[in-house]
């Protein structure tokens, strides 16, 4: 199991080296530089000659690169240009609002998604199992940005009942404030991935539902609730772990949309802003926390398969 | 042709589902609106500031928007940037992502390792990152905007191919080919994709209601097709700074946009619905007729 | 001579004056105001600490770390400040500062000359002056004869009014964090710095050894960085802010109608829609001038800014001494005028297309106004692309000159007129869009007269008009509206505020009712 994980983390290795060189690549071969920004549209030439060697800005690339990689190996991932702040501080602030989010979103998707699904799985093609898939199929269709401006207009604007826009509370600091600033972005990332995770749910459990051992259980005269509840869950969890999973990979850069709606935060939008900017060393280090969260993630999942289902072996 | 036959017979069944004909209807509409946008009474790009930010009226259905265009105009043309746009990409996407997937399945040794690695790297950074990054070297217009939601279409088509060369590269019938000598081209792209292509079209299908998100999306984050070309995406971005002074000018767009987007998933999923009841009917079938 | 030497006894005498009751610009009022914590959201982040980094994303923590020599009122006063009193030299090439006595900065160094002189040297160095370093070319040399007066050379004479401009420029510097000021305040200000948390925000509070008796009102400060405006908008009607700094017109306006403060200061900034004149079509003189027509400067104001600001043709703030209203009638929009001027310029309808107008995609108002412009070119047969830019890139091509036209705001166009041409398209050397050897000198030798008028109000006025004339028939530059920077929207319970010359953040003063 160790030596598992322990291979895991070392494919990493290449998979990130590679893409951090891909990231300086791409980033060099934008058009406009960190500078403008830096000194500003009224800079003399003096300043921004002083600005461009002050920064190293003037070395080429490669040399750029691995004095990047050189450092970022001892764990120091550098300065932000804009801000002159280190990067890893600028994300380490970001983290637990992305955190916070994706984790009040995921726990709204469960809540919603859950009983969806298993509500429609129980009898197919029903019309409890007609009116939920439409509701699902609404769920994922309808674009998170709409959504969240539609919440924005009945709770921010008609009733006042909630903000139109969120900042980062921490939950501890005061959860009244916390949940009243996460509530509406919760909800509108919540509901997307509800869809996915009932459309999900009710599909292996349906599959689950035609397997021999759950024939078996029923002509056995189990009853019904006992079935879905502790057999066929049980091996519908499996997938479904996945999913969640996922989903909270994708949640770490990926829910900029719904950042961008109630100006949330979170570390996408500071990747964005980075980008804006140019930020070089800020957007490298974005970019690389995204992977590697994204791909610790996936071995955790992959490591509760094997705790899920002992069949599962990791060697 | 059993392609041509099995087309028009799930073309028959779709048909028989109410959720699909809707869809079907919807999007018939809003390709019409998209075609045939020039022979309406319709300005997307005049201005009229003392009307600006109007409620809907009879004279514009939509109401307008801060330079006091008419709204509904501006969804009418928007139809065009989105559709095009959204079948542009999926073409991209299918046209790198298929290949990819065909040889990475085909040969299964580090040709796969490696295609899929790399298929990898772009699952793992959000589409919408990487999308918005691409635009950002290639300069804020339509046809980036086209190439970056198509390159984050690649890996689900890539995946796709592969699963079915997978599935298909030891039935009998694709061994007969290379029996009677068929190069590796051949049997790829003249003897597996022709099978494969079914669950393909269904992900072209489920693609475009992605793409379509995925472009008002960008242009919601101010990064998609450059104004003044209407955008559904652009018109939700401008209408929330709005929503005050016009709450309509975010919401009837965005109606427009998400019945595109359920249609076109509606669709794929029937026909994913269908395609699945009888895929193995159909696998049967085909390789027997082929042999 | 005796007229001068009047003048400079009033000048002294005001300023003296205006020394030793300090809690006279600020009357009863303070007192009656409670402190507490000052919640203020903003919309930028901060760029550093430099006070000689005089941009927009520093307006609201400049003036609470930092002093400035002297301040102006709202109207144009000048008032003492770490500077007790200012002597004009009769000749205008030297002034004499008296300075404060029992400062001291945030470190507890005591405040006196050698600061002084270190933060002119800063200003000088054209690696490390800034915004300030422009304003510096006017200074030949300084002194000091003792801890509490520096001596200011000019390298010819040079008007009153720019003389005072460059003390209300200079916040003094603690000579020991003057290197690292970027990241460490080193100020005498009403506040010090707490603690900072990038992008998010940022804690002051009061310095107890401040120098101005009763001030600041607030023990706390707390600034809240909101990226966007409708953020900000929604933490003040939730009361999780007690200001906003720095939001949109349109929210001002908004707000205002649901009984919220709203406190516009006297340094507006111009929007200008920039001509590169040495490309294409904008070479001849006609086809430019033809733009100073096309603007609907009405729509503008209206759509980009809510009607908040002036329509104005010239580059200058209403407090401008060189500001004249009747430019804005005569260049009123009207399509029929533009077509004249274009038909007179000989351009073929093929060379006058085939450019782009950029824009910058990060200002939801240049966006809008761009499309109005867009519009009118239309209508007279022009059409246009624009070449929307985020961030960066915009700037970028700002920097390089990389443009064919674009709108870009001016600032500093309510102080002494020359100092226009510390804007990049003004700029009278070294100009980034237009290059060198400048191609409007008729601009370039305007400015330089306004500099020289150093004698009568009529001289001066002359100058000023010569300069106004030049521009629009120069036209590289043609003016839509003013509009406001650093607007202050405030809830009903929040008293004090003091309107800054820079409309930069003055919280010293802000307190609860």
């Amino acid at each position: 199991m160790t030596a598992y994980i322990l291979r895991r983390l070392a494919q990493m290795l290449p998979v990130l080296l590679l893409a951090s060189f891909a990231i300086f690549a791409m980033i060099y071969a934008v058009p406009g530089g960190p500078v403008a920004v830096i000194v500003g549209e009224n800079a003399s030439q003096e300043e921004i000659a002083a600005a461009i060697q002050r920064y190293g800005l003037d070395r080429p690339m490669v040399v750029q690169y691995l004095d990047w990689l050189g450092r970022a190996l001892t764990g120091d991932f550098g300065l932000s240009l804009h801000s002159r702040q280190p990067v890893l501080q600028l994300i380490g602030e970001r983290l637990p609002a992305t955190a916070q989010l994706a984790l009040a979103a995921i726990i709204v998707a469960l809540v919603l998604g859950i009983p969806v699904g298993i509500a429609s799985a129980v009898k197919p093609n029903s019309w409890l199992d007609r009116v939920l898939s439409g509701w699902s199929a609404l769920a994922l269709g309808v674009p998170t940005f709409w959504v969240g401006i539609l919440l924005i207009l009945l709770f921010a604007v008609e009733l006042r009942w909630l903000p139109s826009a969120s900042r980062h509370v921490p939950f501890w600091e005061s959860p009244f404030e916390a949940l009243r600033s996460l509530a509406l972005p919760a909800i509108t990332l919540g509901l997307y991935v509800s869809g996915i995770l009932a459309r999900f749910l009710r599909a292996s459990l349906i599959g689950e539902s035609r397997s021999d051992y759950v024939r078996t259980a029923r002509a056995k005269g189990v009853p019904e609730n006992r079935i879905v509840g502790l057999h066929m869950m049980r091996n519908a969890l499996l997938p479904f772990v996945t999913i969640v999973g996922l989903m909270m990979a994708n949640f770490i850069g990926g829910a900029v949309v719904t950042e961008a709606v109630f100006t949330y935060p979170g570390l996408g939008r500071l990747l964005i802003q980075a980008i804006s900017t140019r930020d070089y060393p800020l957007i490298q280090g974005c970019i690389l926390v995204i992977l590697v969260g994204y791909m610790l993630i996936n071995l955790l999942v992959d490591l509760l398969y094997a705790w899920i289902d002992p069949r599962i072996e990791y060697r | 042709m059993t392609g041509l036959a099995a087309a028009g017979r799930l073309l028959r069944r779709l048909l028989a589902r109410r959720g699909a004909v809707l869809s079907l209807a919807f999007l018939a509409l809003v390709g019409c609106a998209a075609l045939f946008a020039g022979l309406l009474p319709l300005d997307p790009l005049r201005q009229s500031i003392a009307d600006s930010l109007k409620p809907p009226s009879t004279e514009a259905w939509f109401g307008t928007d801060e330079l006091g265009r008419d709204i509904l105009a501006r969804v009418v043309y928007g139809a065009r940037t989105s559709l095009v746009t959204a079948f542009g990409a999926v073409f991209i996407a299918a046209l790198i992502g298929v290949p990819v997937g065909l040889v990475a399945g085909f040969y299964g040794d580090w040709r796969d390792s490696v295609l899929m690695r790399c298929i990898d790297v772009l699952l793992a950074l959000p589409n919408i990152l990487f999308a918005m990054a691409l635009i950002a070297v290639l300069g804020r217009s339509q046809g980036a905007a086209l190439v970056a939601v198509g390159v984050a279409g690649i890996p689900s088509f890539a995946r796709i191919a592969r699963a079915q060369v997978m599935a298909l590269r030891q039935l009998d019938f694709v061994t007969a080919v290379r029996g009677f000598g068929g190069g590796p081209g051949y049997i790829m792209f003249r003897t597996i994709l022709p099978n494969a292509l079914s669950p393909l079209v269904v992900q072209a299908i489920v693609l475009a209601s992605i793409a379509i998100l995925l472009e008002a999306a960008l242009s919601f984050l101010g990064v998609g097709v450059p104004p003044p070309t209407p955008s559904w995406g652009e018109m939700l971005r401008t209408g929330k700074s709005y929503l005050y002074e016009a709450p309509t000018y975010a919401v009837l767009p965005g109606i427009v946009l998400t019945l595109t987007i359920l249609s076109f998933d509606t669709i794929g999923r029937a026909m994913t619905a269908l395609i699945d009841r009888d895929e193995t009917d159909a696998v049967r079938e085909t390789a027997g007729g082929r042999r | 001579m005796t007229r001068l030497s009047r003048r400079q006894f009033c000048m002294t005498g005001l300023a003296l004056a205006g020394a030793t009751p300090l809690a006279a610009n600020w009357p009863a009022a303070a007192q009656q105001l409670k402190g507490g914590t000052l919640r203020v959201a903003v919309l930028t982040e901060l760029a550093n600490y430099d006070p000689q980094q005089l941009s927009t994303v520093n307006f609201h923590v400049i003036k609470n770390l930092y002093d400035s020599l002297i301040e102006y009122t709202p109207d144009g006063k000048p008032e003492p400040s770490l500077a007790t009193a200012w002597t004009i030299s009769p000749d205008k090439t030297s002034v004499n500062l008296t300075l404060r006595d029992g400062v001291t900065f945030h470190s507890g160094t005591p405040f006196k000359s050698d600061s002084v002189l270190a933060t002119l040297q800063k200003g000088a160095d054209p690696k490390r002056g800034k915004n300030v370093f422009s304003t510096m070319s006017i200074v030949k040399d300084w002194s000091a004869p003792d801890d509490r007066t520096v001596t200011i050379n000019f390298k010819a004479p040079v008007p009153e009014r720019q003389i005072l401009d460059l003390l209300q420029f200079l916040l003094p510097i603690d000579p020991k964090g003057i290197d690292t000021v970027e990241t460490v305040p080193a100020g005498t200000g009403p506040y010090t710095l707490v603690s900072r948390a990038v992008g998010q925000g940022l804690r002051l509070k009061a310095n107890p050894k401040y120098w101005r008796p009763n001030q600041p009102v607030t023990q706390d400060l707390v600034f809240t960085v909101f990226t966007e405006d409708q953020a900000a908008t929604a933490a003040l009607e939730s009361g999780a802010a007690d200001i906003i700094y720095g939001g949109s017109s349109r929210s001002a306006v908004r707000l205002k109608g649901a009984g919220y403060q709203v406190f516009a200061g006297p340094g507006p900034l111009v929007q200008v829609f920039r001509i590169n004149s040495t490309r294409g079509p904008f070479r001849n003189k006609s086809f430019r001038q033809a733009f100073n027509y096309l603007m609907d400067r009405q729509s503008i104001l209206r759509v980009g800014y809510a009607g908040m600001g002036q329509e104005v043709a010239l580059p200058w703030a209403p407090a401008s001494p060189a500001f004249d209203a009747a430019y804005t009638k005569t260049y009123a929009y009207d399509l029929d005028k533009a077509k004249k001027l274009i038909a007179a310029s000989g351009l073929s309808a093929d060379e006058m297309k085939g450019w782009k107008l950029l824009v910058n995609g990060s200002d939801e108002s240049s966006v809008s106004i761009s499309q109005i412009a867009q519009g009118s070119l239309q209508k007279i047969g022009i059409p246009v692309e624009l070449d929307i830019r985020q961030g960066a890139e915009y700037v970028s091509a700002l920097l390089g000159g990389d443009f064919a036209a674009t709108f870009g705001a001016v600032g500093n166009v309510q102080k002494f007129p020359s100092r226009v041409a510390t804007n990049s398209i003004y700029r009278t050397s070294q100009n980034p869009v237009l290059k060198d050897p400048h191609p409007h000198p008729d601009y370039v030798a305007a400015i330089a007269k306004v500099d020289a008028s150093t004698g009568s109000a009529a001289e001066v006025k002359a100058a000023y008009d010569n300069l106004n004339k030049v521009m629009v028939e120069e036209a590289f530059g043609i003016p839509t509206n003013s509009y406001d920077v650093g607007l202050i929207v405030a809830s009903d319970k929040i008293g004090g505020v003091t309107l800054d010359m820079d409309n930069l953040l003055v919280a010293r003063t802000i307190g609860f009712k």
